[in-house]
């Protein structure tokens, strides 16, 4: 019977702890337990056999280091492993799984491991070892990102079962903020076949959890606990607890439903041998299949229940020159302040489209993701017609993503389909095909039905279908509109999923669309809409979005409209005082600024603005900062104020007036993570009028250089903050050099000074913002 | 050797206003700036997660060398440093990841605030390890401490440091190949028991 059966068939045991059994039979402190897997095969297998005659169905590999980021040798140490698990097994129904561990390294963005290296890691151990087992472990993560990059590793790279534990810390959460419907809805995207908890808490703490695990999964459920570790809080200690405490609590949490039992550091075959005799003759609890529609970020989980999902439109170029700009000048921070304005307008979810024919959309796609996801914890809507694009940006992201689209073309559903099983994802589904739209809701109906059951027969729920009826003009069809909600109730009603409707097109030719939209809005919801792609900057929208919910019961004490409608009044802003934008500016007061600005620009020529008004109030700011009169943070918040003055100037710029000062290309260097210096530069010096290139943080010597390459740009602007990353900055200046020598480079750090700069072959040291800005006008001037 | 856990609810921490004004250099606040700071302390505080595995060990010198349980360490600054104790303390702490993510949000979307709540999370970690020293010298809070990178003791050594803490497991704490610790809001050190 294969471990799947089996697992179908009643509870399934794990072992327990491996490390603390290892340090009671000589294991040196520091000492890798991997390497006794070579050095001392008959111990790992009298332990791993231990754990067999102590009832359990599974024994884990000794592999939780033997990734080739923590040790030498992982083939050799992972088939030593491997086999000396196997020689344990003595009866039937005895299983091997092959163990994996984190890598002890943070991915990126906030540590600096790139996530194709992570999966790259993983690969090695599980080519090394799952050709002999009967299952993979993947456990002990924190990161869910880490766990995706496992899960993909062990996909691409064996056909075993796949179970995943991860950890949590107190409060119900991974150390990166995770929670628990979050790690169930992308590990089930992902395909393993049982996922759970292991690790950190006693059992006593991880069983407060289990019910949760319990409410979102559908699968199998494993409970992998502690025996408890002392631990002080605030002054308290709290201790281990014995085998009899831990059965009483697995015995609970057997109760609850969890499926898979068994323990982690700490535990011992004694430990496991008091819950197989207890459970040995009981039956678990019935694995029930959950009907929730769910995507995920990293952070939070986005249900679809009875309150609309609001998906924000506003990251797509479609009939916007300014993001048109902003993707062929590669400027990321477009796309960033679109994401936080939508989700601070009360977008749960975000559409992402980068599509323009002259730019690569697979790395734009990819990166935009990557950038979107350091900044906001709203799960994504991977908004792409290019399947490479599509896979890319599915491949990295962190959780499980909402694709848009899927349509009735057979193309689109070869296309599509294969991806989401892979990576896993919720799909949007419009119903059109080879032959187009249908005019009637019956016809939309058939398309959706079709669609469905092609994704079943790939494997995919159809909880994970939601069908986009779509939405025509009324301007071109008066009765387009009533097809459309007429398609939302027969298919919510004849295939029981989800709805979502890209609504701004319904309104497209009249004046005053937002009114059109809106009321349409309200139409769709009575109609049972669950989702809609909309302008989250739209008032109108959003009103009847709060006004709606409150109306149908669906907003508490209308806690929510409330809320809504008294933050609408705060934004009126008070005329009292007469200030001048000079002052604004001076005291970083980004309101009045903009409304000064606009007051201003009526009846000054925006040039004049910029010279007599924002100009000199940033110099004085700036002398001011430089004779220690003020300091940084106003520095910086009269620079992001003057900003905002400079933005409503530009408006009023003719475009081909509207050039630039000049060019800077800015970087941390490789290895460096601390950025906040460079950011700091970057801010003051777009104020100045300077388009800076900021190409992140960690970037290497050889980006660099490829980006001036490919734009021409001769001067650039480094950093680093401590000694170990000066070299990869003198690397990085050397290249440079190298390529072309009229290159200019200034740089600056914690840890730099004149002679350093000049050592490491620098052309400015400067110390600060201020500094940069002065060596930068001596270039352009 | 025995890994011990230690963790402290943020809001039982002494923090002042002017300890992230110093972080800041900013000697003059004006009223604006003040609320701005408070608010992101109260942020910093809300989203820490502190955490702290500690070890006690022998600590024995040799030479420019400090000989621990469980590792060496060349540095003569470090060695002034303990000079006449027997024992040490070694610890990791953080206030968590969360605390970079907002740093990071920040930075990019509103870098005033950015910088000044960074030095916001800056005050909340020192404050914890203050306490955490306090607590393993029995004494009130104290920043007696001593951390790679300090004087001449390598930044590389945290590699073995952190390893012997076992702090990826026990606290969520790593190296970037720079040997940085991330979350970036972390502390490492060395206290010496008189």
């Amino acid at each position: 019977m294969n471990i799947l059966e089996k697992l179908k068939r009643g509870f399934l045991f794990f072992d327990g702890g491996m490390g603390t059994l290892l340090q009671e039979r000589g294991l040196l402190p520091g000492e890798a337990p991997e390497k006794w897997n070579v050095t001392n095969p008959d111990i790992i297998t009298s332990i791993h056999r231990a754990y067999f005659e102590a009832g359990a169905n599974v024994v884990t590999t000794n592999t939780f280091g033997a990734n080739p980021l923590k040790i030498n040798n992982v083939f050799e140490t992972v088939k030593a492993a491997v086999k000396n698990a196997k020689s344990a097994v003595f009866a039937r129904e005895q299983y091997v799984a092959l163990d994996i561990g984190p890598t002890g390294k943070l991915l990126k963005p906030l540590g600096d491991l790139d996530f194709e290296d992570a999966v790259s890691a993983f690969a090695e151990t599980v080519k090394a070892g799952a050709s002999d087992c009967d299952l993979i472990i993947i456990e002990t993560m924190n990161d869910p990102y880490e766990l995706k990059a496992a899960v993909i590793a062990a996909k691409e790279n064996s056909d075993l079962p796949i179970f995943a534990t991860f950890v949590l810390d107190e409060s119900g959460k991974t150390m990166t903020g995770c929670d628990i419907p979050s790690m169930v809805a992308m590990l089930e995207g992902l395909g393993v076949s049982a996922l759970g908890v292991n690790c950190s808490l006693g059992a006593d703490k991880l069983k407060t959890f289990v019910p949760q695990l319990i409410e979102a999964s559908s699968l199998p459920v494993i409970v992998n606990p502690n025996a408890g570790i002392p631990c002080i809080h605030d002054g308290k200690t709290c201790f281990d607890s014995t085998p009899d405490e831990f059965l009483h609590h697995m015995l609970e949490i057997a109760d609850m439903g969890a499926r898979v039992l068994g323990g982690c550091c700490g535990t011992t075959p004694e430990h496991i041998k008091k819950i197989t005799d207890a459970l040995k003759n009981s039956e678990p609890k019935p694995v029930i299949k959950k009907e929730y529609t769910v995507v995920s970020s990293y952070s939070r989980a986005c249900v679809f229940s009875d309150k609309c999902v609001l998906i924000g439109e506003r990251i797509n170029p479609t009939g916007k020159s300014k993001f048109k700009a902003a993707l062929r000048e590669n400027n990321m921070d477009y796309i960033i302040s679109e994401a936080v304005g939508q989700e601070e307008s009360g977008a749960v979810m975000l559409d992402v489209n980068v599509g323009l024919p002259e730019i690569d959309e697979i790395d734009f796609l990819t990166r935009a993701v990557k950038e979107i996801q350091s900044v906001s914890s709203l799960p994504l809507q991977i908004d792409t017609s290019n399947p490479l694009a599509l896979e890319s940006a599915m491949r990295i992201y962190n959780g499980k993503p909402l694709v848009n689209s899927v349509s009735g073309k057979e193309e689109s559903i070869k296309a599509v389909f294969p991806l989401v099983k892979k990576y896993g994802g919720a799909v949007i589904a419009l119903t059109l095909d080879e032959s187009g739209i249908p005019e009637t809701a019956e016809g939309r109906y058939e398309i959706a039905k079709r669609i469905v059951e092609r994704a079943e027969e790939y494997g995919i729920d159809r909880r994970d279908i939601i069908v986009d009826p779509l939405c025509l003009t009324v301007s071109s069809d008066k009765n387009a509109p009533r097809v459309t909600l007429d398609s939302i109730r027969l298919i919510k009603e004849g295939l029981g999923v989800k709805t979502s409707l890209g609504i701004s097109n319904v309104s497209f030719g009249l004046p005053g669309r937002d009114f059109v939209t809106s009321t349409f809005f309200a139409l769709a919801l009575s109609f049972g809409l669950d989702a809609v792609i909309m302008n989250p900057y739209s008032s109108e929208m959003m009103k009847v979005y709060y006004a709606y919910n409150a109306l149908c019961g669906l907003d508490p004490n209308c806690g929510e409209y409330i809320a809504f409608a008294s933050d609408k009044k705060a934004e009126i802003i008070s005329k009292d005082t007469e200030i001048s934008l000079e002052k604004a500016i001076v005291k970083g007061l980004k309101k009045d600024a903009r409304e000064i600005t606009k007051q201003l620009i009526l009846t000054t020529p925006p040039l004049e603005i910029v010279n007599n008004y924002i100009i000199p109030a940033l110099d004085s700011v700036g002398d001011d900062y430089e004779k220690g009169k003020s300091f940084l943070p106003q520095l910086l918040l009269s620079a992001e104020t003057a900003n905002i003055a400079f933005d409503v100037v530009k408006e009023a710029i003719p475009k081909d007036n509207n050039a630039g000062m000049g060019d800077i290309v800015m970087a941390t260097v490789k290895g460096d993570i601390h950025d906040i210096g460079k950011n700091i530069v970057k801010v003051i010096l777009q104020n100045y009028g300077y388009t800076v290139h900021d190409l992140g943080k960690d970037v290497s010597p050889e980006t660099v250089v490829e980006y001036v390459k490919s734009t021409g740009i001769k001067l650039v602007g480094l950093s680093a903050l401590m000694t170990t990353t000066v070299p990869s900055m003198e690397e990085t200046i050397k290249q440079l050099k190298a390529y072309d020598p009229n290159i200019k480079v200034m740089v600056g750090g914690a840890v730099l000074n004149p002679e350093y700069a000049e050592m490491i072959k620098a052309d400015k040291y400067a110390k600060d913002a201020m500094e940069g800005v002065r060596y930068v006008k001596s270039i352009y001037n | 050797m025995n890994h011990i856990l230690y963790t402290s609810s943020p809001s039982r921490l002494e923090i002042s206003t002017r300890d992230v004004l110093r972080y800041l250099n900013v000697r003059e606040p004006d009223e604006e700036l003040l609320a701005l700071v408070n608010d992101c302390l109260d942020e910093a505080v809300k989203v820490a997660q502190l955490k702290a595995v500690y070890v006690r060990t022998n600590v024995a010198l040799s030479g420019d060398k400090a000989i621990f349980d469980f590792m060496e360490m060349e540095s003569k600054s470090l060695c002034k440093f303990i000079d006449g104790c027997d024992e040490a303390y070694v610890f990791v702490a953080t206030m968590g990841i969360k605390a970079d993510m907002l740093v990071n949000r920040y930075l990019k979307t509103d870098p005033s605030r950015g910088v000044i709540f960074n030095a916001a999370c800056v005050s909340v970690i020192e404050a914890f390890c203050d306490k955490l020293n306090g607590y393993l010298l029995k004494t009130e809070n104290s920043s007696k401490r001593f951390s790679p990178g300090y004087g001449d003791l390598k930044l590389e050594y945290q590699r073995e440091l952190l390893t012997h803490l076992d702090s990826v497991r026990k606290i969520g704490v790593s190296l970037t190949d720079g040997c940085l610790m991330v979350p970036t809001k972390s502390v490492s050190a060395i206290i010496g028991i008189k």
